[in-house]
């Protein structure tokens, strides 16, 4: 086999291996997030977090 | 031995931009051979447009970290004085490699400083750790805080209200700190204008072929960019593992917010845009514990993709006005480039070039592609471990970075972009640790 085609199949090969790996990869973690217990927070919630104003309150420790 | 240093430093940069015009034009000669017909020719089209863009990309980011590097040769070797430093240090469930981090601070070579651990409602012994780190070291040393668990903003935040220093060194809980880093950070801010100072970031954990590429990639990916932005005095992001801020300056913008997922992206950009200078000093070394599965890896980077195009969007009224801050205005759409544009490009580029080579059979194409692409990267591979004194076997990396690592990680800021724009659900998760620092 030459090489120029070898090569061309490997790259593509791997590319192609790597791109659906990688969406693979983004639907088991959008998988993990479902089951997650609650973890998910949209952006907008976190955005609502914010009208809490928590910027340098300092926090005593009940004991 | 600085003109020797200089020297060297001017024959690898005129050989890295040599190197890079010599890669376009062997681009330029094989694609003219490969024209025949009209669709031959707007794919050969568009692979030069691609790489031509890269080419200048590369060139421009490796002239202006070599220029930055000549000017930081001649600055003065280290403080001349040696105001308080505070540093924080926020650890959620660091239990493991909070001792080791501590100590790194100790061994610190510099007068003056304190240790603020706050503790983020760990649900491990972090607490119990710091307290007995604080008892061993002492409480003029290091002070513990505990709060409920509010997020990393919110303990930095915290650590923030309680520090008594004029400089404040914002880090986590699992990264080290080498000894010369305080006295070559602190040194910045001789001058009245910088409001902040980056540091460097390494992988110390370089254990297996996903941490060595992410090693490699923090050195050529994200240091050649910020060293690249500090000849401007405009780093766009203060890593997380080593900042280092005015205190007046953290109180003017506000301190951390906590409404994006990339909270020190968004700080930077913020101190950016109130007219304060933000440096990078190399040499202010903090070593960080990598994702060393692509469970983790995924998490971590979807996370960041999603932070950084939320602080662009938060400054997206920037994006549209290019005066009066003509600067600023470039160097946002630098970042809106660098985190979706050009990973949008390559995620491109690599589906049409398979097409091409399904479709019309010319997958001498997709070769050249790869090919050049993987010189570019080699080049600055090389380049920046030569200017950061690296280990030079990670360039060889730079095969594996472009074939593997690169295409997944535009896939995961596809992906990412994509959630962000249609406001899919995420958490903060928790990335696994080992203990390795």
């Amino acid at each position: 086999m030459e090489l120029i085609p070898l090569l061309s199949t490997v790259i593509l090969v791997a590319t192609l291996v790597t791109i659906v790996f990688a969406a693979f990869s983004y639907l088991a973690y959008r998988a993990r997030e479902r089951k997650g217990p609650g973890a998910a927070t949209a952006s907008t919630d976190r955005a609502q977090i914010l009208l809490e104003p928590q910027f340098f309150k300092r926090y005593r420790h009940p004991d | 031995m600085l003109q020797r240093l200089q020297r060297i430093s001017t024959v690898i940069m005129f050989l890295s931009i040599g190197l890079l015009i010599a890669a376009f034009l062997f681009n330029l000669y094989f694609n003219r051979l490969a024209v025949s017909n009209f669709f031959v020719n707007f794919s050969s089209f568009i692979l030069l447009l691609f790489l031509g863009i890269v080419t200048v990309r590369y060139g421009v980011l490796i002239w202006f970290a070599y220029l930055q590097h000549i000017e930081h040769m001649q600055e003065p070797p280290e403080a001349q004085d040696y105001p308080l430093v505070t540093l924080i240090v926020p650890a959620y469930n660091e239990g493991m490699g909070l001792e080791a981090s501590i100590e790194s601070l100790i061994a610190l070579d510099y007068p003056r400083y304190e240790i603020v651990v706050v503790d983020d409602g760990s649900s491990d012994d972090t607490y119990a750790q710091a307290i007995r780190l604080a008892g061993v070291y002492g409480p003029h040393r290091i002070r513990v805080i505990t709060q409920p668990n509010g997020g990393k903003a919110s303990a930095l935040n915290n650590g923030i209200a309680n520090a008594r220093g004029e400089l404040i060194l914002c880090m986590d809980g699992d990264s080290r700190l080498e000894p010369q880093t305080l006295k070559q950070a602190v040194k910045h801010f001789s001058d009245p204008t910088v409001g902040a100072v980056a540091g460097d970031v390494k992988v110390v954990n370089r254990l297996n072929t996903l941490t060595k590429l992410q090693a490699l990639e923090y050195i050529e990916g994200l240091s050649l960019v910020r060293t690249a932005h500090a000849f401007f005095r405009r780093v766009m992001v203060i890593p997380g593992p080593i900042g280092v801020f005015r205190k007046q300056v953290l109180e003017e913008v506000g301190g951390y917010f906590q409404d994006t997922y990339a909270e020190d992206c968004e700080l930077t950009l913020r101190i950016l845009f109130a007219g304060w200078k933000v440096k990078h000093e190399s040499r202010a070394v903090a070593w960080t514990e990598a994702p060393e599965n692509l469970q983790s890896f995924f998490k971590q980077r979807y996370r960041w993709s999603r932070g950084t195009l939320q602080a662009v969007i938060k400054h997206k009224g920037r994006l549209i006005k290019p005066f009066p801050h003509f600067v600023d205005w470039i160097f946002l759409w630098l970042v809106v480039f660098e985190s979706m544009v050009w990973p949008g490009m390559d995620v491109f580029g690599i589906c049409f070039f398979v097409f091409v080579a399904y479709g019309v059979g010319l997958s001498t194409l997709i070769i050249l592609w790869w090919a050049q692409l993987t010189v570019l990267d080699i080049i600055a591979a090389i380049f920046c471990i030569a200017l950061e004194k690296e280990d030079i076997r990670l360039a060889l990396q730079a095969v594996l970075y472009r074939l593997f690592f690169i295409p997944y990680l535009d896939v995961i800021k596809f992906f990412a972009s994509l959630d962000e724009i249609f406001g899919v659900k995420m958490g903060w998760g928790k990335l696994e640790r080992f203990g390795r620092i």
